[in-house]
């Protein structure tokens, strides 16, 4: 008796610092954002007192289609792009001579190390107006000189792939350092091209790194903020340029906790099913942050 | 022909029809789902590619030995992308033009004004004292979170597990946004302590994670042999696990660190007056527009990023040997 009570006591002291904190600091946070969005703003920028079904009316807004469709199909567009470049970045990975292998790997993870804000600065610079990018178009005549190469969509689809593809590289190549390429060898020896052999052998082998990669990059693309501000227009918001400017612009908290909301919603099958793939053990999608 | 089939070519054909009734739109000035350019890029992607997907795959085969380098091209190309505007910025820096486009001469002038930057300064230095509390306090959470998760099971090890696993994929933003409405509703002033808890909860998560691949990877028969040879839970755990562990809680702590130096769009939300650290110093300068500045800064940090990955590797490497 007495030491299973130790045991448990044991348990309880190692678990209660870090489940207390975060339930305090992530899911009551969490929490919060559905209840706020049933509150009503008051006009010094806080919360007022009360419940109201007002606040859900603002997500009426006729901008909003608009924005919410952009950030549907930019990121969309981000992740079937990152997934069509990374499957045979990992192939090459998976298959080259170790030092390189170590090269490409290093290379790929630098930027998980670097600042973000200075990635996508680097950008702003590149695709300036009076910078080498639009000076070299010009001179081929691809763009005429008052072409805009900064501020549109296309411009936060570039910086969006630019900064998710090492997320998507990571799983993959997780995946394809674990597949055993002797298949490869008997669907040629047997008879199949090597094309056949890449789409309807390789890839099904590691399907599991490309959904992990795919749900990677896709979930946070949702919630992208600073790429759109940064380098993107007023053509080119997204959900969550809307609920920072909802924030800090208007300082309408109730509105800005009631797009959260939806964000939170339509996330919510992707992220479950991380968590779900998470508990069935060895074949699960992984967060490329836990590769690195 | 399959009933899947006969679903799939329907809807193939729904979409090219909506696709063309897009473009025809489009080309007569009015707004469709997608820009005009953006359609047809579409309707050549899945109006032509996708038909002739057996001519191409037939074409590639036929042609094996020049298509197979393209892996490999495509590989150093996306490294290119990857430096390429890196290298430009760090360029840049020394450039004495302030626009990126022509190039005026060498100078270190960005740099000096730089050192003169009060501001920024001033921001590192509570980026710094927010990294340092924040790695310090979850390294500990995170490594007695691990050790609870891997020596016990049940639900409420299940619920646990979910508390850590989540916040490393929701979006930044709505931890933020989180966090914010939570330190409003409890009307606890936004400043450095706001900033700080917020850092801990993030990294309190990676902590946990590098943590817990550490204790899965190590036998668990020399906790075993520990408590036979008569050593008590205490000495256990300080004498045996926690040097097991060590390189994980290294990693984790280190982790921990660059994420909480990097991070922006938390801080972003429950900065106060005050607490201004280094990324949204960096972020308001991109706003104001003082290109430069920000890039003569950005090569210091890149630089001292690339030498920290490098004595990193090298000791890291130097431990694996022995």
């Amino acid at each position: 008796m007495n030491v299973t009570r130790k045991k448990t006591l044991r348990e309880v002291l190692l678990t209660i610092p870090s489940f207390v904190w975060l339930t305090i600091f992530f899911l009551l946070p969490t929490i919060i954002i559905f209840a706020i969005a049933f509150k009503p703003a008051s006009p010094d920028g806080q919360v007022a007192a009360g419940w109201t079904w007002r606040t859900l009316l603002s997500l009426k807004n006729p901008n909003y289609p608009q924005i919410i469709w952009r950030t549907i199909w930019l990121s969309l567009a981000t992740t079937i792009i990152s997934l069509a470049v990374s499957i045979p970045i990992a192939y090459y990975i998976a298959r080259c001579a170790a030092w390189k292998r170590n090269l490409i790997l290093f290379l790929t993870i630098i930027p998980f190390w670097t600042s973000f804000l200075i990635r996508i600065f680097a950008w702003k610079a590149v695709l300036h107006p009076d910078g080498f990018l639009k000076h070299a178009m010009v001179f081929l005549h691809l763009i005429d000189n008052d072409t805009l190469l900064l501020y549109r969509p296309e411009a936060v689809l570039i910086v969006m792939i630019y900064t998710e593809l090492p997320f998507a590289i990571l799983p993959i190549y997780a995946a394809a350092e674990k597949f055993d390429f002797a298949l490869i060898e008997a669907a040629l020896d047997l008879g199949a091209s090597k094309i056949k052999a890449f789409f309807d052998v390789f890839i099904p082998g590691i399907k599991s790194g490309i959904v992990s990669a795919c749900l990677m990059v896709l979930i946070p693309s949702f919630g992208s903020y600073v790429v759109p501000d940064v380098v993107g227009g007023l053509g080119s918001e997204m959900i969550g340029n809307v609920i920072v400017a909802r924030t800090f612009t208007d300082r309408n908290l109730p509105a800005a906790s009631a797009l959260a909301s939806v964000l939170i919603l339509a996330l919510l099958i992707p992220m479950l099913y991380f968590l779900k793939g998470k508990k069935q053990g060895q074949n699960e999608p992984k967060p490329a942050k836990e590769v690195v | 022909m399959t009933r899947l089939e006969k679903c799939f070519r329907v809807c193939y054909a729904l979409i090219m029809a909506f696709l063309g009734y897009g473009l025809a739109t489009g080309l007569m000035g009015r707004t469709f789902l997608f820009s005009t350019s953006q359609t047809v890029v579409l309707l050549l992607l899945l109006g032509v590619l996708f038909p002739l997907r057996n001519v191409i795959a037939s074409f590639i085969d036929s042609h094996q030995k020049v298509f197979s380098k393209f892996p490999g091209i495509l590989t150093w190309g996306i490294l290119l992308f990857f430096y390429l505007p890196i290298i430009l910025l760090v360029i840049n820096s020394f450039n004495a033009s302030r626009t990126s486009g022509t190039w005026d001469g060498f100078t270190f002038k960005w740099y000096v004004q730089l050192f003169k930057h009060r501001e920024i300064w001033y921001a590192l230095r509570s980026t710094l004292l927010v990294a340092v509390i924040a790695t310090a306090a979850s390294t500990v959470l995170g490594t007695l979170a691990a050790i609870a998760l891997h020596k016990y099971k049940g639900y409420i090890q299940d619920v646990h597990y979910c508390l850590v696993y989540t916040p490393l994929i929701v979006p930044e933003i709505l931890l933020g946004i989180g966090l914010l409405l939570f330190f409003v509703a409890i009307k606890v002033e936004l400043g450095l302590t706001t900033v700080i808890i917020a850092h801990i909860t993030f990294c309190l998560s990676y902590v946990t994670m590098a943590v817990l691949s550490r204790l899965q990877d190590f036998d668990n028969s020399i906790i075993e042999a520990s408590e036979d040879l008569g050593a008590s839970s205490w000495t256990t755990t300080w004498r045996v696990l926690i040097p097991v562990i060590f390189p994980g809680i290294l990693s984790g702590g280190l982790l921990a660190f660059t994420l909480s130096l990097d991070d922006f769009v938390i801080s972003f939300f429950v900065a106060g007056p005050g607490s201004t650290t280094l990324p949204i110093q960096i972020y308001s300068m991109i706003k104001r527009g003082s290109m430069p500045l920000i890039n003569a800064l950005s090569t210091l940090l890149l630089a001292i990023t690339f030498i920290a990955i490098l004595v990193y590797q090298i000791v890291m490497n130097k431990k694996n040997k022995v």
